[in-house]
């Protein structure tokens, strides 16, 4: 007996020691990266540099119109995908009630697997996709309007699995309080599952908008890699990954500048889950917890 | 306790031949008891014997638990609760409930009672403050929140929240009140003072009481069936009035259920 308590301490403590060292592991290389990033990359970054349009190729100038691609193409993708997510997430929760028919219970399973395929289609396939649908069978060409079209095809699974998780946090004791004050569905939604679930929606939107901003494959065919500054939708124009990715592979002598870019990128997740964060603790004041 | 009782004083409640099942497995079988209006039934019974699963016939929020069925008859004043033509929410609205836990919304204790005005459009901010604040002196609360009610609810005691879930179910004036056990989450003291504010409340309402506790059936209840889980699901075995139950209770399952109250 003795014996093998003693194998199962041993155990425990290997155990323990493989995730210290797994977690260790993981620390470091993510240090490592931002060392390098901000070594190589820090210097270029100013005003100048996020307002200035590119020069040779990216060697010089700034990242003017790329920013303003960026920002647009995750917004065409938000809007796009947001509202299609919450009512299929909003199904998928009618679907699970227990007053909720056969087919619907069906249709529901039906449409969590479909997500669940659709979420882990490599990017490059959607690129295809939005190739042949919104660039050509649309007639939009490569364009912004293409390729947040494109990004939010590829954000939909996710934002509805996140959004399902996020409706399915209230408990159940406050729905029934809520039916008890004989509230009708949507002033259940508002008043006891939305407050419930805001914590998990914004996450679930700061995560697909992260992977937006980090998506380059997709984007190569749908809106291009034109580094001018769009002056409309129907404009092909440059995302900052594909910037990144460009410099990097492309562009002799562009690593350092590629370094910036991907520091920018790397800021701008940053800044997007401390406002995310700054709203969800607006949010609590507001309602009071 | 003023505008929200006064005018009503209650609804008959009948159920008839009552039977509930989970997935098949039954939990009721088949009970039968009216509630004359403004009258107060204590249901009590060994843990089971489905009290709960009788409670949440009348407002139909069993229709929230998946797999639960009903048969039988359900009436309020007079009206099937199943009935095709019943709007479900008017029939929450006649009929409200307390839970065994006190069940605040995620808000404050203002938002929590202006909540509910507010979906059934029941006046202006200001009329809907003056009824929330008519509704806290009903159960005794105004004076422990008057100071901080923009503080979450969720703040408040097990005793105030619980208080306030009455006084949220009050604001919309029900007919009638189910009461799951809306006591014995409660510390003595808590629980003195929600009996209390239930006290005040008989004749004014109709009121189907769950409790555990015979002494508080015989002080807040007209009536008192017992019910007693079988094979079939929970029976309803004994119904008597209040202190005939509790003085001379008649079938053997009624003697040993009071005889053990007294020894327990
Ligand atoms: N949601 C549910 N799903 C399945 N079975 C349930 C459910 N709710 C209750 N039951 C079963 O139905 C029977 C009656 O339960 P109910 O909660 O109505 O009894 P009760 O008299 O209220 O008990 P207690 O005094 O413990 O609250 C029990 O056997 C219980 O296990
Ligand atoms: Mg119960």
């Amino acid at each position: 007996m003795r014996e093998l308590a003693m194998g199962r301490r041993a155990m425990e403590r290997a155990v323990a020691a493989v995730a210290w060292a797994g977690t260790l592991l993981v620390v470091a290389a993510f240090g490592a990266l931002l060392g390098e990033l901000l070594v190589r990359g820090a210097g270029e970054l100013s005003w100048r540099y996020l307002v200035e349009a590119p020069r040779d190729a990216g060697r010089s100038g700034g990242v003017g119109g790329i920013v303003v691609a960026t920002g647009v193409l995750v917004a065409l993708a938000l809007a796009g995908a947001v509202p299609l997510a919450l009512l299929a997430a909003l199904f998928l929760d009618e679907a699970g009630a227990a007053q909720a028919g056969r087919a619907r219970r069906r249709l529901a399973a039906a449409l969590r697997r479909v997500l669940d395929v659709v979420g882990s289609v490599p990017s490059i396939v959607f690129g295809l996709f939005g190739n042949a649908l919104f660039c050509r069978a649309f007639g939009w060409g490569e364009s912004l309007l293409a390729g947040g079209a494109t990004l939010a095809c590829m954000m939909v699974p996710l934002l509805t699995i996140a959004f399902d998780e996020a409706l399915q946090r209230a408990p159940a004791a406050e729905r029934a309080a809520a039916a008890a004050c004989a509230f009708s569905r949507a002033a259940t939604l508002r008043h006891v599952v939305l407050p419930h679930a805001w914590p998990l929606l914004l996450a679930g939107a700061v995560l697909a908008v992260a992977r937006a901003l980090a998506e380059t494959a997709a984007l190569l065919f749908t809106s291009g890699y034109v580094d001018r500054m769009p002056t409309s939708l129907l404009d092909s124009a440059r995302s900052l990954s594909v910037h990144v990715w460009d410099l990097a592979l492309n562009v002799a002598g562009g690593e350092a500048r590629a370094c910036s870019a991907a520091l920018l990128l790397l800021l701008l997740v940053v800044a997007i889950e401390a406002a995310a964060r700054g709203a969800l603790a607006w949010l609590r004041r507001r309602a009071g917890r | 306790m003023g505008m929200a009782m006064a005018a009503v004083m209650g609804a008959r409640l009948e159920l008839r031949e009552v039977a509930v099942d989970y997935g098949g497995v039954p939990a009721v079988a088949g009970v039968t008891l009216a509630i004359e209006p403004g009258r107060t039934l204590a249901l009590v019974g060994p843990s089971g014997s489905g009290k709960s699963s009788v409670a949440q016939c009348p407002n139909r929020l069993i229709d929230l638990v998946a797999g639960a069925r009903v048969r039988g008859t359900v009436r309020v004043d007079g009206r099937d609760v199943r009935d095709p033509g019943v709007d479900v929410i008017e029939l929450r609205r006649q009929v409200g409930m307390l839970f065994q836990r006190p069940v605040v919304f995620p808000t404050t204790i203002a938002r929590n009672l202006d909540l509910p005005l507010r979906e059934h459009r029941l006046g202006d901010a200001a009329t809907r403050r003056a009824r929330a604040e008519q509704a806290l002196r009903a159960v005794g609360l105004w004076e422990e929140v008057a100071s901080r009610l923009e503080r979450p609810a969720a703040a408040l005691s097990g005793g105030q929240q619980q208080r306030l879930c009455l006084a949220r179910a009050l604001l919309l004036e029900p007919a009638v009140l189910l009461l799951d056990e809306p006591c014995s989450s409660l510390d003595p003291l808590a629980a003195a003072v929600v009996e209390e504010a239930l006290q005040q409340l008989r004749g004014k309402v109709t009121m189907l009481l769950v409790t555990h506790s015979l002494a508080q059936a015989g002080r807040l209840a007209d009536d008192v069936a017992l019910l007693w889980p079988t094979e079939r699901g929970g029976r309803l075995v004994e119904l008597q009035p209040a202190a005939e139950f509790l003085a001379r209770p008649r079938t053997p399952l009624a003697k040993a259920f009071v005889a053990g109250a007294a020894a327990g």
